[in-house]
């Protein structure tokens, strides 16, 4: 759920854009604290998401602070990948990135020359092949290996369930 | 919108062949300056060697219109 954090966060710090095409439902704050007060499970799921969240914004603190370009690049491409399979959107190892180059190298902290060198280095390693806008992730591990990517932080177990089920 | 090319060097030479759309020369000018900063910053070894780190900034007529050139000067006494 997109920015459930203003669920709770009564002023806006921050704006949300889409890169495509996108239908948009929107659920007033009033009725997700209400669900949230009536349903445990679904209040549990709804702090759950925020936490995924922040494990991503630490991870991207890391990605941007510590990680070299091939390093960080990398790291990036293996979350979307990751997440999408999470999704059941990816197929052999391919996803969309509807993305311009010029948004992805400010997203990683920097320039459009520098995320296009290490792409066409990527792509000379046979580490990822790139067509229009989707990538092919050709070499897991040694992507993998390269980023220092660890899928835990995506927590893909789901979140911990209460051990005597009054919850839900 | 033009396309520039950022040739690197640092002994031997790694041609860009995609390019990147920029506004203008300035703007190839500075995305070439920040580039070599990110690379010195996240590769100091670049210039370890007593080797060059050069970018050189390409038109789409393959003319050369900006370099960057950056040299470590090894001046410790034998």
């Amino acid at each position: 759920m997109v920015d459930l954090h203003s669920m709770l966060i009564v002023v806006a710090d921050h704006g949300i854009r889409a890169h495509t095409a996108t239908t948009i439902v929107s659920i007033a704050h009033n009725d997700l604290l209400a669900v949230a007060a009536r349903y445990p499970s679904l209040a549990r799921a709804f702090w759950f998401d925020t936490l995924i969240d922040a494990a991503i914004f630490r991870e991207w603190t890391v990605n941007v602070g510590r990680r070299n370009s091939r390093e960080r690049t990398a790291h990036l491409l293996l979350e979307f990948a990751s997440r999408f399979r999470m999704a059941g959107l990816m197929s052999d190892n391919s996803f969309d990135l509807p993305v311009s180059q010029a948004d992805l190298s400010d997203a990683l902290g920097i320039t459009a020359v520098h995320l296009n060198r290490t792409l066409q280095w990527m792509r000379g390693q046979r580490f990822i092949r790139t067509h229009s806008r989707s990538v092919t992730i050709e070499n897991w591990p040694g992507m993998v290996a390269l980023a220092g990517f660890d899928p835990v932080y995506l927590h893909p177990e789901g979140p911990r369930q209460p051990e005597r089920g009054e919850g839900g | 919108m033009a396309r520039y090319f950022f040739h690197t060097a640092d002994g031997s030479r790694d041609r860009d062949e995609d390019g990147v759309d920029l506004p203008d020369i300035q703007a190839a000018r500075l995305e070439a300056i920040r580039y070599v900063g990110e690379m010195l910053s996240q590769h100091p070894d670049l210039l370890g060697t007593g080797q060059d780190f050069c970018v050189e900034v390409m038109n789409e007529h393959d003319q050369l219109m900006f370099k960057v050139v950056t040299r470590g000067i090894d001046l410790s006494p034998h």
